[in-house]
């Protein structure tokens, strides 16, 4: 009984204070406790339950509001008025959906995992060289610390991450849609049964119906992965069995995470090297995939944060961490003592500057920094 | 409210349809002004959110189930919003407290260790000659008049640099702490 009668006295004194934070009348002592409380979540509970009593008896007959215009506004954002709008509003009515489909909730990865195994690889450089002979194509290259986005011919809307490279037709084929990436890419792909849509990465191949999804395929990562948010693609040439035909699908909310081989890699890089000055073809060492792994997530928020200026980790070593920061600020960081790189940081970067975030990690981790240009040297302190 | 009409207008509104949203929106929108209103006690505010929560709606109407009741549907979006709302207004306002000298120091809060922190941070960012004269007032208690005698300005200048001074420190200081306060180590291996 007194536990709950503290409860309940700890319950309206909250709820005092968020009454004197709205009326702007909280001293400077409450104001620090407003704060330390709010940062709390053990509190979010009062506050919502505060909420939802006056919501329940709100008293709203007598109002007198502009309601028509305030909802030609709404329309106005959400852009649905009229369909043939100009092509621009299309598009950030386009966007405004995707980003609902990822917006919001935990973010906590990895429900289940299923193995999945490869039998055949297919050899993407082959066809880079075959088409390119009768396509003429484009090549979008994304600086780092910088983000880029295009829509093509067939309003096919990308969204492409720092240090990414597209490659794409000037205009389609007729039977097919094609294009390269390298890097990182979010894809609203136009549907058209007709003609299917291929993402071709170095090591792994999409093809895509009408959808949106995620690549993510950087040269100098471990890992190829891809996220699907809505819709249906495939993964050319991975199957679950021997026996069985099909490709690999991916159902929305699904990711796939393919883990190089690096020997392999490794080696194919050291004859590349060798021979640099006999071939003249430069193409890529074609990346051979040792695991492929789909996982479950419960929010798919994370993996598509880059594209609303939001940098999101959940529990993630710093070495990955660094390595976003350097693509998305566009700087170098340098490590002294190594096992910084093992620390894990779990939080939001939304529309911080470097400096902002820097400062943010030097609080959790108690590490010193210098900044030199766009070079960050860190250390243990 | 009927709630057989309010299901059919749910459905219709799932599959896109923005008549099926317009009538909602006339059903909800001055119980959700008047809600947003209470608490954020700013017309023009209130207007922007009433605004943003049924942007929301929109553009999440794929989520909607018709089945359960758009009030509570409505209400938790809005909630959430009225919620980030006033977190942020406690961090303003925290940081403009601290800014004005109402906060004390107490050496043994983490919080106000972090704040403290931050804004020595930003002040090394403050031009040389604007810190010069802020720390004359702020760490050496000097009066604008004294500070004006000793750099030989004017007592208008003192206050010119003060202000702007000020004016900067309450502008990055919540952005700073707002992310040092959503970042943390979950653990060290």
């Amino acid at each position: 009984m007194l536990s709950s009668y503290y409860r309940m006295k700890k319950q309206n004194e909250i709820i005092e204070l968020f009454e004197k934070l709205i009326s702007n009348q909280a001293t400077s002592k409450e104001k620090e406790e407003l704060f330390q409380l709010v940062y709390n979540e053990n509190n979010k509970e009062i506050v919502f339950k505060w909420l939802e009593e006056n919501w329940n008896t709100v008293e709203y007959d007598e109002l007198n509001i502009s309601s028509k215009a305030l909802l030609n506004e709404i329309h106005d954002i959400i852009g649905t008025e009229n369909t043939t709008r100009s092509e621009k509003k299309q598009g950030i009515k386009l966007r405004r959906t995707i980003i609902t489909t990822m917006k919001y909730a935990a973010a906590f990865i990895v429900a289940w995992l299923i193995q999945w195994f490869i039998y055949t690889q297919p050899e993407s450089n082959v066809d880079i060289a075959q088409v390119s002979q009768e396509v003429h194509y484009n090549e979008v290259n994304v600086p780092i610390g910088s983000k880029s986005y295009i829509i093509l011919a067939d309003s096919t809307k990308i969204w492409l991450n720092a240090g990414a490279t597209l490659k794409y037709p000037t205009n389609f084929q007729e039977n097919q849609r094609e294009v390269f990436l390298t890097g990182e890419a979010f894809f609203d792909v136009a549907k058209d049964k007709q003609k299917p849509f291929f993402v071709n990465t170095n090591g792994m191949n999409i093809k895509v119906l009408g959808t949106q999804f995620n690549v993510k395929a950087y040269g100098d990562e471990n890992s190829i992965e891809t996220t699907l948010i809505e819709g249906a693609i495939e993964i050319l040439g991975l199957k679950s069995d021997q026996e069985d035909e099909s490709n690999l699908v991916l159902k929305p909310g699904q990711k796939l995470v393919l883990l190089k081989d690096k020997s392999v890699h490794e080696v194919l890089d050291a004859t590349e090297e060798n021979s640099d000055e006999k071939s003249e073809n430069k193409a890529i060492p074609s990346i051979r995939i040792k695991q492929a792994q789909v996982i479950t997530l419960q929010d798919t928020e994370p993996e598509v944060s880059w594209k609303e200026d939001k940098l999101i980790f959940n529990k993630e070593p710093f070495r990955d961490v660094k390595i976003m920061l350097e693509r998305w600020y566009g700087v170098n960081i340098i490590v002294k003592d190594s096992e910084i790189l093992d620390y894990r940081f779990t939080g939001t970067f939304d529309k911080e500057t470097f400096d902002q975030a820097m400062f943010a990690l030097q609080q959790a981790a108690r590490f010193d920094y210098s900044i030199k240009k766009k070079t960050v040297t860190i250390k243990r302190n | 409210m009927n709630h057989l009409t309010e299901e059919r207008l749910c459905e219709a509104l799932k599959l896109g349809e923005i008549k099926a949203f317009d009538a909602l929106y006339y059903i909800y929108h001055k119980k959700l002004f008047a809600f947003v209103y209470k608490f954020l006690k700013n017309w023009h505010d209130t207007e922007d959110l009433v605004q943003k929560v049924f942007v929301i709606i929109w553009e999440k109407r794929r989520n909607i189930n018709p089945e359960k009741s758009f009030n509570s549907y409505l209400f938790t979006i809005a909630r959430n919003e009225v919620y980030d709302w006033l977190k942020k207004k406690a961090l303003t306002e925290y940081c403009d407290a601290y800014l004005l000298g109402d906060i004390t120091q107490d050496d043994e809060n983490i919080e106000t260790k972090k704040i403290v922190e931050i804004v020595y941070s930003l002040i090394k960012k403050i031009p040389e000659r604007r810190r010069q004269i802020f720390l004359l007032n702020r760490e050496e208690g000097l009066s604008y008049k004294q500070i004006a005698v000793k750099l030989n300005i004017s007592e208008n200048t003192v206050d010119t640099q003060i202000r702007n001074s000020l004016n900067f420190l309450r502008k990055e200081l919540p952005k700073y702490l707002k992310a040092a306060v959503l970042l943390f180590i979950t653990k060290f291996i």
